[in-house]
């Protein structure tokens, strides 16, 4: 049972009152796009084994959409933070790079 | 007024003497604050908490949302006011009382059957008095809020008032505690 906590609420949400949104931190492209970058958009994403990055929303709660850090294998959750981004805080990656040293996601390290 | 009561190990009873208004604005808006004050005398709810003067209160949902519940005879009066004194703001203002339910949970084990419905945190030391926190009761959505230590406020919606009774009525049942009393 994955537990997170919703960063507007401020406590923990167990994974029923939340509703998964996918892989988070995607680059939307749309009218001027290539074909290629539009297909990676609706279609391309990774799956990795170890660090993840999630877009959760809290259903039974507040309604908003945060963004969590964690471990697919173990399902060890690094930290949560709010949608207003465009890239992990800091503090996320330092959380991350302490339990998993030279991860890399994507574009993020 | 109480429109229907079950005698369990805590005691179950639905309300029906309040007005629930929803506000969308933003809580962090001093203007915002200045309407609620003026018209309701009650100051806006930190997270995760309520607030409340006399029989009004006002319930923190999200950043950009609270519920309002006034007393039934004073709900269109408050409607009106609240509606003027936020004239010119961004918000949104809709009175919600046919679409909610309130019912209180009351009992020294009050605590229990919430833990029993809902996957939240309800001891004590997490959901003290005066927390408030919306949450998932069986397969519903739901708010609870602490008045006390034994008396705690479910509030659902209308559509599934008879299911959520049931399920309090059948988590209340004699028999079913799962603590001994102290
Ligand atoms: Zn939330």
């Amino acid at each position: 049972m994955l537990i997170l906590n919703c960063p507007y609420c401020g406590c923990y949400k167990d994974e029923t009152e939340l509703s998964a949104g996918g892989e988070a931190h995607l680059k939307r492209f749309g009218p001027g796009a290539s074909d290629a970058e539009f297909e990676g958009y609706l279609f391309g994403r990774v799956n990795p084994k170890g660090v993840h990055f999630e877009r959760w929303r809290c259903a039974s709660g507040c309604g908003k959409w945060f963004h969590a850090a964690r471990c697919t294998a173990t399902l060890e959750v690094f930290g949560t933070y709010k949608a207003q981004t465009l890239k992990p805080p800091q503090a996320i990656k330092d959380a991350i790079s302490a339990k998993r040293p030279g991860w890399t996601w994507r574009d993020f390290s | 007024m109480s429109e229907r009561e079950f005698q369990g190990y805590v005691t179950i009873r639905q309300h029906s003497d309040h007005s629930m208004f929803t506000l969308r604005a933003s809580l962090a808006s001093s203007k915002v604050k200045a309407a609620l004050k003026t018209c309701l005398n009650v100051a806006v709810p930190k997270r995760g908490t309520y607030a409340q003067t006399g029989e009004t209160l006002l319930a923190w949902m999200s950043p950009d949302e609270l519920l309002i519940m006034v007393p039934k005879d004073a709900g269109g009066a408050a409607f009106a006011a609240l509606e003027q004194a936020l004239d010119g703001l961004h918000y949104l203002l809709a009175d919600v009382s046919d679409a909610r339910v309130r019912f209180t949970i009351e009992g020294g084990s009050a605590r229990e059957v919430v833990a029993k419905l809902a996957p939240m945190d309800a001891s004590a030391a997490q959901f003290g008095v005066g927390s408030f926190a919306r949450s998932r009761f069986a397969q519903v959505a739901g708010a609870i809020f602490v008045e006390q230590e034994d008396r705690l406020s479910l509030i659902c919606f209308r559509s599934v008032q008879d299911y959520v009774f049931a399920l309090l009525c059948g988590a209340a049942k004699p028999g079913s505690e799962v603590r001994a009393q102290s």
